[in-house]
């Protein structure tokens, strides 16, 4: 079981992602809709996962995961993004994610995501 | 050469059929307009990057209480609220986030904007004439207008 952060600025996607979380037997203990919230959350509640969206108001996902890497160079992230062109998924990872999953998913491909990073 | 109503069938059925598994029968490219009039719901976005225009996609309110009991994995949608709301937007979201897909996968970059929700009456004008296209479902017809332009360079 994981402690995670989910951040995503649609009410909607962070309910969703929660539930998948919980239902796989992980804690989501932390919660933001854009990126400067993602930065405060987290230094709150020092998760051992986050889940990150790409486009938000304020700091969108790439540059937020910049800047908690600044905070934690081994911080693991998950981008889930509906932007899943090339371009976006090659600047996330150059950003520090370690993986990918594209909206919409299914249940599966996140829990899958969340194993094999909980393993790295 | 980019196609815009094949862009759109495809999209349309990947996120209808595939994710949300509705049956989609995707009519006839229809007559471009440069105005749009809707009675129900719409979510419209940018898009902007190496083509630029706009996305609305409309139903009537009884469709988008389908929609969103089908995202929700199929609890009863009495009333449409907030949550409701935000998952109509991430329904939008990801239609043109598959759109952007396509777009790079001919060799265009393009980034999308918030989505934005209509409600009751309202009328779009533009000056482009929009590609419109609608797909028929066991929710309901969902309609998708859009127009994208080349961005002039100097």
């Amino acid at each position: 079981m994981a402690k995670i952060m989910v951040v995503d600025d649609a009410a909607f996607m962070r309910k969703m992602i929660k539930e998948i979380l919980t239902e796989g037997g992980h804690e989501v203990i932390g919660e933001a809709a854009d990126g400067v919230e993602a930065i405060s959350v987290y230094k709150s509640c020092n998760p051992d996962l986050v889940t990150m969206d790409i486009t938000m108001p304020e700091m969108d996902g790439i540059a937020a995961v910049k800047a908690l890497k600044q905070l934690n160079s081994e911080i693991k992230v998950i981008m889930c993004s509906a932007m899943g062109q090339q371009a976006m998924v090659l600047d996330a990872i150059t950003a520090g994610a370690l993986d990918f999953v594209v909206k919409p998913f299914q249940k599966d491909r996140v829990l899958e995501a969340v194993r094999k990073l909980l393993l790295v | 050469m980019l196609n815009e109503y094949d862009v759109i069938s495809k999209v349309g059925q990947n996120v209808l059929s595939g994710y949300l598994g509705l049956n989609v029968e995707t009519l006839e490219l229809q007559q471009g307009a440069n105005s749009i009039e809707s009675s129900g719901v719409g979510v419209a976005l940018q898009i902007i990057g190496q083509m630029e225009g706009q996305y609305i996609c409309t139903m009537s309110t009884t469709s988008v209480k389908e929609l969103v009991s089908r995202m929700m994995g199929g609890y009863e949608i009495q009333q449409l609220d907030e949550m409701c709301w935000s998952a109509f937007q991430e329904f939008g979201n990801w239609f043109v986030s598959g759109i952007a897909t396509e777009l790079a996968s001919h060799g265009i970059q393009v980034n999308i904007t918030h989505p934005l929700i209509h409600e009751g009456d309202v009328t779009y004008h533009s000056n482009n004439n929009y590609t419109v296209v609608t797909m028929t479902t066991e929710i309901g017809k969902i309609h998708v207008y859009m127009q994208l332009n080349e961005v002039e360079t100097t």
